[in-house]
This record gives structure tokens, sequence and C-alpha cells, in this order.
């Protein structure tokens, strides 16, 4: 497989596109993947990556941020491009919309697809849909019922909020998909992922006791969680809701969760806090904390791990979660020139609102936060 | 970069594992409280029980001997208590004893022992008595009370009295000595009546 990552900064998406093309000497490719800054302007952008390339094999999608191997790129364009060896080799592409509004079918059909495609590896990218997607996401789970799902991965796009829409989308053709999802499914590779975590927990166990949802309302009884919060924000002046980031939840419940269940903060209000993912009463969690030295220590590690799974990688694709990016502060960029350094592959990567991975017993799929996933492909 | 800000946060999720630490520790304490409470103390009556009189007892003998201090001991017996629960079934007969028991209390000190012996026996613990006090002159009145407030169901009150050292040093005896006292004083009632 012959693998490109480019980039470009250019505030204009026709000249982003045309300085990627440049970069790529004009040469044709087998698919594309492209990470866009949720500022350009949406509806053009289908047409204008088939104006510039002339061709509609590609998918793109929201982030606010974005690496092409050790660089993070802010603002821009990144485009992972694939030309493949093997004639077998192919990328097909499921998508749904209205995830939002999601119905028993939608849950079906995307479950019959993936068991019908267990021999494929599949990348799926999402929109938040509303924050329904998490839930959507295990519903999925619940359907899948080959073993080991170790075959599927991905991830939230980051994106910014414009009135009252949250911009996570994807694109593919001439279609812009607001809220839903993309799979990429390859045929006829071999993958591998692992997943760094990092962060620790400490202190008091606490039970939910009432949650809906992404809401945590009490716990260990009739105590308000949001009381509980608020009292860690206390003597920080200028408060910013992203220093919790700082402290994310980790669920000790989970028996047959990948490393542990991580749980970031989204918003507190007197009655409850939201968190970017769905929690359930009768879990207990701790509060956890991670420097940057100790994020970045599991990240190497989890590389290390991952070069020895695979006897070659073709590219690796990284999912980090922007609430880790904020975690690292100005050491953001060590993450990916780790696993550049260690892998010594192309990396492609994108700041994701959530992580998709499989658990520890490879039986089910999970929505992860502050976490990194990291996928190591390569060509059969 | 925010040091400050971690370091803030880290210091309030302290304060909180410190306030929980801190609230475990009293919920403990009252739990330890409460067990204790209930184990030294007769269900029914709320009265001290027997193994705590005995072990304070061993504790205090020797304390007693070395401060020659006064100990007063006094034995009490419900006569007729058996009656009550035969023709009144055990729940009246078990509001009769948590009344005397009631009775008790009101008669003795706060800083008395009061104890819940055995079935419907009491026994009753001065520390510090002084020798000039008339203990039978007290001991008649509660009787009289007792029989008064009991008369529909002829309940009566036998006691005996024991002094350390007077009687004894060894304070298992001094419960035996008052015993054989409550017993003298039984037979010398029956004797007087006939």
């Amino acid at each position: 497989m012959r693998v490109r990552v480019q980039r470009s900064c250019n505030k204009d998406l026709t000249r982003s596109f045309e300085e990627i093309k440049q970069a790529l000497n004009s040469e044709e490719f087998d698919f594309a993947l492209l990470s866009i800054d949720p500022h350009f302007e949406v509806d053009k952008i289908p047409h204008t990556f088939q104006k510039i390339f002339g061709s509609k094999r590609y998918v793109a999608f929201h982030a606010n941020s974005a690496f092409v191997d050790e660089e993070v790129v802010d603002g821009g364009v990144c485009g992972l491009f694939l030309t493949f060896d093997n004639k077998k080799t192919k990328v097909r592409i499921f998508s749904k919309e209205g995830i939002d509004r999601y119905t028993p079918q939608d849950v079906e059909e995307t479950a019959k697809y993936l068991q019908t495609n267990q021999n494929d590896f599949h990348i799926i990218i999402a929109s938040l849909a509303k924050e329904r997607f998490s839930f959507f996401l295990e519903e999925l789970s619940e359907c899948l019922d080959y073993y080991p799902i170790e075959n599927i991965i991905g991830g939230i796009s980051s994106g910014i909020k414009i009135g009252q829409e949250m911009l996570t989308y994807q694109f593919l053709e001439d279609r812009v998909i607001k809220n839903g999802f993309i799979i990429l499914s390859f045929e006829n590779v071999e993958a591998a992922i692992d997943i760094s975590l990092g962060f620790l927990p400490y202190g008091i166990r606490y039970e939910i006791t009432k949650s809906q949802g992404n809401k945590l309302y009490m716990v260990d009884g009739e105590n308000n969680f949001s009381t509980i919060i608020r009292r860690m924000m206390r003597g920080i002046r200028d408060f910013d809701i992203r220093y919790l980031w700082y402290i994310p939840i980790n669920i000790l419940d989970e028996k047959d969760g990948y490393v542990a269940t991580m749980r970031t903060i989204e918003e507190v209000n007197d009655e409850y806090v939201k968190f970017y993912g769905s929690l359930k009463e009768g879990q207990h969690f701790k509060i956890s904390f991670a420097t940057a030295e100790e994020l970045l220590e599991e990240d190497r590690r989890t590389a290390l791990r991952l070069k020895r799974k695979l006897e070659t990688i073709d590219f690796a694709f990284n999912f980090s979660c922007v609430a880790r990016q904020f975690v690292l502060e100005e050491r953001q960029a060590e993450e990916a020139q780790w696993y550049r350094t260690i892998l010594d592959v192309p990396l492609f990567g994108f700041f994701t609102f959530g992580e998709i991975g499989p658990d520890k017993m490879y039986r089910k799929l999970k929505l992860y936060n502050a976490t990194s996933l990291l996928l190591g492909v390569r060509e059969l | 970069m925010r040091e400050h800000v971690k370091i803030q946060i880290l210091k309030n999720l302290l304060n909180e594992v410190t306030k929980k630490y801190d609230e475990f520790i009293q919920e403990r304490e009252k739990l330890y409280l409460q067990t204790f409470e209930r184990a030294i103390h007769d269900t029914l009556t709320g009265l001290y029980n027997r193994q705590y009189l005995l072990e304070y007892l061993m504790r205090i003998q020797e304390k007693v001997i070395r401060q020659k201090e006064r100990l007063e001991l006094i034995f009490m017996d419900l006569d007729n208590f058996k009656y009550i629960n035969d023709t009144f079934g055990h729940r009246k007969g078990d509001e009769v004893l948590q009344e005397v028991a009631r009775i008790l209390n009101e008669h003795f000190r706060q800083y008395d022992m009061v104890v819940r012996y055995g079935g419907d026996e009491f026994v009753a613990l001065i520390e510090r008595v002084s020798p000039n006090m008339s203990v039978e002159t007290r001991l008649e009145l509660l009787r009289k009370n007792i029989e008064k407030k009991f008369a529909r169901y002829r309940l009566s009150l036998s006691y005996g009295v024991a002094f350390c050292p007077d009687d004894t040093t060894d304070c298992n005896e001094l419960i035996n000595v008052a015993d054989r006292r409550m017993y003298e004083y039984k037979r010398k009632r029956k004797t007087l009546k006939k």
C-alpha cells in the first residue's frame, strides 16, 4: 500500500485542496480520508473536492484539529491518501443519516452490515447527532453477536457550535451527513488496535444513584453530584469548564471495560453534571487524574504494544480525545511524535469528541472519553 | 502552563477525600457507640445487663480497695412476678418489667448503676456511699411504691444489701452476699405474714 499524508493551513477551501493536490504531485489514489476544519462552508466541501481531485473516492469529516505525522494542524485540511497494491483491497462505505432520531431499524441495518462483513476492518466516523450517537452505539453493540469484535474502531468528529447546531459532519460523494455516521470498511487488510488511557482513579468511590442518559444527578443516595463538582471548582478564578477535563471520572464496575471507561464533563448546572457519554445507575466510579507526563508514558507503551501486534504496518490512525489534548497542554504534539517515532509509518489522526473501541473481552463496542485509540493497518 | 489550576483542583479533591474520611470515621464511631450501648444494655428494659455489671465490678474492685471507697450492692427480686406471666401473659409481664425499670431509675441517682440481672431480678450498685445513709428506709419506700403501682397484680419487691469492703472485698462474693440476704428478707416477710 502506498500511503501519503498531506495538510494545508490555507483558509480558503479550494486553495487548501489545490495545495494538497500539488503536494501529491497530482498522483492518483484509490481512496482519500480527510479531516476538515468546521469553519469551512459545509455545502461546498463535496463539490470542491470532486472538482479539484476529480474523484468521488473519498470520505471527509469535521475536526477542530488533526495531525499528519508529528504535526498538529489547527484550522486546516489534513488528508490520508491510499493507493493499493493488491486489486483485492477495497474500501466500501456504509452510511446513515438521521441518527438523532434513530429507530430500531437503523440499529438492525447497521448491525446486519457489520455482521455480514466480519472479515473487513471497519472505521466508524460519527457525528454527535444531537448527543444521540452514544445511545445508538450502545444499542448497536447489543445487536452484534459475533466474537471477538476486534475489527471496529472509530471516533466522533470534533466541531464547533453555530447557533443551536453542533457541526460534527461527515462528507462523501455529493452528500453531507449532519447527524449520522460513516463506516469505512477495508477489505483485504490486517489491522490491530490498542488503547492509551493514563488517567488513574483517586479518592472516594461513588455510586450513581440517579442518572439519565449523559446526566448525573445523585450519588451515594441523595448527594447532589453537581454540588461535589462545584466544590472542585473552588478557588479557581476565571473558571473554564475545560479545567474539569483534568479530572474525568473513571467508571469502575465495567468488568469488561478495555482498560477502564472514562467520562469527561461537558456541563455543570445546579441539578446535574452532564458528561460526554452515557452513565448508568448502580455504576461505581472515582475521580481520576493524570499529568501530561503520565499520559505520554502510556502513549509510548501503547505504541510499543501495537508494534508487537502487527508484523508490518502501512499506516497508523489515531483518534485522540480533545479533553486528553487539553490535559497535554503545550505537549500535545508529543503524543503524535511518540507514535510516529515508535511505529515509523505515516500517521494520520484527529481530535475527537469521543472514541469508539472494543471492550476488554472484545464482546462489545464502547464509547470512550479521554482516551487515545491507535490503529495500525497493513495491506495483505 | 495551568499549574495553579491543577494544584487547586487537586487540593479541592483532597479536601473532598478528607471530608469523606472524617464523615466515615464519625459514622463508624457512632456505629461503634451504638453497638457498644446495645451490648451493655438489656434490650427490654434499657437497664445495664448482667454481663456489664460483672465486667464493671472486676474493673473497679482494686480501685475501691486502694482508694478505701465503699460500695453498696442491692440485690432485688420481684415477688409474684411469675403469677403475672402465667395469668396475663408474657407481653404483660414485659410491660411490668419495663415499668419496674422506670421506677428503679427514678428511685436511684443518675450515676448509680441499675442492672437487670436476670428474669425478674435487679441489682443496683451505689459507689462512694455514705456509711450513715439508711439504706433500708430507702428500699422500704421503693418496695411500697412498687406494691402500690402493681397492687392489681400483687407484685412486691424483696431485697438484700451487701457492702464492700465491710462484707467482702471480692466483688463476685458481694453479689452472693446480697443475694443470700435477699432470700433471708423474703423468708422473714413470709413468716411475718403467717
